[in-house]
């Protein structure tokens, strides 16, 4: 039986859903009758959905006349750049 | 973001020779991803652009070693985290112990159940106040945590993809999201986000 902790573990960790058949379908299981664990999956879920939200905004700053900006001031940056520049990874 | 293979892979050569088509492409097609990945690693919109600014200089100047064997995309990524963490001038140790995880310790008993269960999530708040919190929340991450969190979960490449940009294991990817995720829960938490009880 798998307990609460290794549950909240898989979940955290992003590995649940790499596991094989038996372990998912223990972990499975484990949620339908966990109530705890279901809740922290709800807010594990709610996050990602609040970090989508997140991304959104930044998208829309990309997309927005300051992003083209952005780009067309770093288009001129690395034309006017030098072939070979020095900077590495 | 969508993984797709890059129209940059066979044209290295226009590149090399910064023929403003070829730049105008590079540009177009990845500094917006790179914008948003940079804004979710906790820099402000002006500190971003100049990051990618580099992170794109650093591309010019480094294609000799691209080759074009991955993607332009999974290249670029892996520069916008290197100077991210030369940026930030701190050292990481992720691999070492992490207080976040006596917190999650903390949460369960000797036979593994919750002794503090997590929050009932009855109430949602409006987007704005969680945009914030979430945003609030992910200054408390370490820059590599923060870097697997943006990737992972806000751009949402693939596990193999973030591996190759971060450098990571499997295995390493897994501990580091298990402490990002923790953490950004723990401090959602904190703020009173999801709690109706």
């Amino acid at each position: 039986m798998m307990t609460c902790k290794q549950a909240a573990a898989l979940l955290h960790s992003g590995e649940a859903q790499t596991l094989g058949l038996w372990r998912r379908l223990h972990l499975q299981f484990h949620l339908a009758m966990c109530g705890p664990c279901a809740r922290l999956r709800r807010q594990l879920e709610q996050m990602r959905h609040a970090a989508l939200r997140l991304r959104g905004t930044f998208a829309g700053e990309a997309s927005s006349a300051h992003g083209a900006a952005m780009a067309t001031r770093i288009l001129e940056k690395l034309r006017n750049a030098p072939p070979n520049g020095e900077s590495t990874p | 973001m969508t993984p797709s293979e890059s129209p940059l892979a066979g044209d290295l050569a226009r590149l090399k020779r910064r023929e403003p088509e070829a730049l105008t492409a590079l540009v177009n097609e990845h500094s917006r991803p790179l914008y948003r990945a940079a804004r979710g690693m906790g820099f402000t919109e002006d500190e971003a652009e100049d990051l990618i600014q580099d992170v794109f200089l650093t591309f010019l100047s480094s294609l000799h070693r691209f080759e074009g064997r991955s993607q332009a995309s999974t290249w670029l990524f892996g520069i916008l985290h290197h100077k991210s963490m030369e940026r930030r001038r701190k050292r990481i140790r992720d691999d070492q112990h992490d207080p976040i995880d006596d917190v999650f310790e903390s949460r369960f008993d000797a036979s593994g159940s919750w002794s503090t269960p997590p929050a009932d999530l009855l109430r949602l708040q409006e987007a704005r106040q969680i945009g914030e919190a979430i945003a609030h929340c992910l200054d408390g991450l370490s820059p590599l945590q923060r870097s697997v969190f943006v990737l992972r979960e806000m751009e949402q490449l693939s596990t193999a993809e973030v591996c190759k940009i971060l450098d990571l294991t499997v295995t390493n990817l897994g501990v580091t999201m298990f402490r990002a995720r923790n953490r950004l829960r723990e401090c959602l938490e904190g703020k009173g986000w999801g709690n109706a009880e």
